[in-house]
């Protein structure tokens, strides 16, 4: 019974964002973003290899985040062409602008402020990252 | 001890842990999850799991993971074996049990070490990965594979190929066998085709790679081989099913494959063989006729046994291939659903992604990428999206930004799942 309870309390946080409640597992209409874009942390970065070994590599995908009307208009052009990037279009054309907007929502949240990689603003991709 | 550490974590990333809550409050959920394989699989879903307060013990017998991933990189002499490799300590500071051991049985209230001891499981997710068919290609069978090596699962074998590619002189010949499909990682054959071509390029350039595969066609093939024509001229020459060109059975002692037509011989030969899911997933009876582990799209539960979820290479999901992204992405759902089926909470749907980019050079990616929809308890390709890297009008730059991109693939989903 209390395992119930407990487990649902939990699981009620996982997807009420928007109540200013985060537990650390992210919603998961977003979760696959984690898969290059790190969530609620910095990407690339580390790697802890074998023997306490720290792998460094460079980082050039940039967590995503921050205001949520930014990112989706961000996914938008990215979606539609107008914004150049590798491989972002193709993923983006497997979501209706309804779910993105959503998505954003949930990525927003998360605290990070980011600008997903492009080719024309490469430079400035940094220090878009707070 | 664990729920301070948990408080602490979530404080610092100024998040309000009601999880943590939870988990100090006192109330954490009996239910206990075993995941068997600490792969990409399975050490992403046990870490999941634990971020949900879900008590779970992490089964896998190797004490260091030896990822696949850019392990061609590896063989071309382009990176050392220790940037593959990880220890569980990061998945134990997160919560993970995590016990070096392996699954030797399951029946449907635990699973059976091969330490003499047992786990009692609510729910069980299996995560074994490939094993080599050894059965699959006559003449291929452990012995073989030292003189033939597969480095189809990283780390010896891997070693084993890198070695027999740098004794063999200039002018010799690479043969790399192909199986047919299902099989993990479908780029990854022409991957290693290309970057053993760079390799030879630069310190042997008389030799040759000879791919002998048993289809027709390939993942990403316009790109490799326009790459091919490009980069390696006469260097890559593949041959496929068609041509005849399919190995039927090989010959260790005397360095040759045979096809329906000719024995081919080469200086190295690298087979990669049929596979099937690993042998728990077979032992389990998680497998069906065809080898690999039939299951329900939205939730990973196995179609032949109940509460035992099937992720990652094993499992058959369709129109995903079976790469690390998937495994990764199909594992974080899982742990997701699991924690909602162990509330009595009905699953929740969620479209997944890969992308996987393969390595021409090391500094000239491409890749290729899919969405995927479980409808009708089917992992279906959503159409219109996803597709290999545009052959035209690619921006300017983009092959040196996908190896860039790749190599920072990597060191995220690495970090997120080995790390800490
Ligand atoms: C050369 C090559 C290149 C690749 N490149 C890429 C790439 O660029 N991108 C990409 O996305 N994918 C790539 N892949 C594919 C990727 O490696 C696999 O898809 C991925 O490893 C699958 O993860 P998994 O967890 O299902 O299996 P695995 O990673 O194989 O993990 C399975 C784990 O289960 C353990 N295990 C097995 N049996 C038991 C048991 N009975 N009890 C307990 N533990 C057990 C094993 O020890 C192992 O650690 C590549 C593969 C190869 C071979």
């Amino acid at each position: 019974m209390s395992k119930t309870l407990t487990v649902t309390a939990l699981l009620t946080g996982v997807v009420t964002l928007g109540q200013g409640v985060f537990a650390e597992v992210v919603d998961q209409r977003i979760q696959v973003c984690g898969g290059c874009h790190a969530l609620g942390a910095p990407a690339g970065g580390q790697g802890h290899g074998v023997d306490g070994q720290v792998q460094v590599e460079k980082q050039t995908i940039p967590p995503i985040g921050g205001d949520p009307e930014h990112l989706y208009q961000l996914m938008i052009a990215m979606k539609t062409g107008q914004r150049a990037v590798t491989v972002m279009d193709r993923i983006l054309r497997g979501y209706t602008d309804a779910e993105l907007k959503e998505m954003a929502q949930l990525l927003g949240a998360l605290g990070n402020s980011g600008d997903p990689g492009d080719l024309g603003n490469r430079g400035s991709q940094r220090s878009q990252v707070k | 001890m664990l729920s301070r550490r948990r408080t602490l974590k979530g404080a610092s990333l100024g998040l309000v842990g009601l999880l943590s809550g939870c988990l100090s409050g006192g109330g954490v959920t009996k239910a206990r999850v075993v995941v068997a394989g600490g792969g990409f699989a399975g050490a992403t879903c046990a870490r999941t799991l634990a971020q949900l307060g879900i008590r779970v013990t992490l089964v896998e017998p190797n004490p260091v993971y030896t990822a696949c991933p850019f392990s061609n990189l590896v063989i071309s002499t382009d990176r050392p074996i220790q940037a593959q490799q990880f220890s569980y300590a990061g998945i134990a500071n997160a919560g993970v049990e995590v016990r070096h051991a392996r699954v030797v049985g399951v029946d449907a209230q635990r699973v059976q070490l091969d330490d003499g001891s047992r786990l009692d499981y609510d729910r069980l997710v299996l995560a074994p990965g490939i094993e080599i068919n050894w059965d699959g290609l006559p003449g291929y069978d452990q012995a073989a594979a030292e003189l033939m090596p597969h480095a189809w699962q990283a780390g010896a074998q891997t070693l084993l190929l890198r070695r027999q590619l740098r004794a063999m002189p200039d002018g010799g010949v690479v043969v790399i066998s192909v199986p047919d499909n299902p099989y993990r990682c479908p780029p990854g054959p022409y991957e290693r085709a290309s970057l053993i071509a760079h390799y030879l390029k630069a310190h042997k350039p008389r030799s040759k790679v000879l791919i002998l595969d048993a289809k027709d066609r390939f993942s990403k093939q316009p790109l490799f081989t326009r790459a091919w024509q490009e980069q390696y001229g006469q260097l890559v020459e593949w041959q496929g099913r068609s041509a005849g060109a399919a190995v039927v059975e090989v010959d260790a002692q005397s360095g040759a494959v045979l096809t329906d037509f000719e024995t081919v011989r080469g200086d190295v030969i690298n087979v990669i063989p049929p596979q099937r899911a690993g042998f728990i997933a077979q032992t389990a009876g998680a497998a069906d006729n065809s080898g690999w582990c039939p299951i329900q799209a939205g939730t990973f539960e196995s179609t032949r046994l109940d509460r035992v979820h099937v992720l990652g290479d094993a499992a058959i999901a369709n129109a995903m291939p079976k790469s690390a992204f998937s495994a990764n992405a199909q594992a974080k759902l899982c742990a997701v659903q699991v924690a909602r089926l162990l509330a009595d909470q009905p699953p929740q749907p969620a479209k997944l992604i890969n992308t996987c980019y393969s390595l021409i050079a090391p500094e000239y990616g491409i890749s290729v990428a899919g969405v995927y929809t479980a409808e009708k308890n089917t992992w279906r390709s959503i159409p219109g999206a996803g597709g290999i890297s545009p052959m035209l009008q690619a921006p300017a730059g983009a092959p040196r930004l996908e190896a860039e991109y790749a190599r920072a693939w990597y060191a995220t989903i690495t970090r997120e799942v080995f790390g800490g």
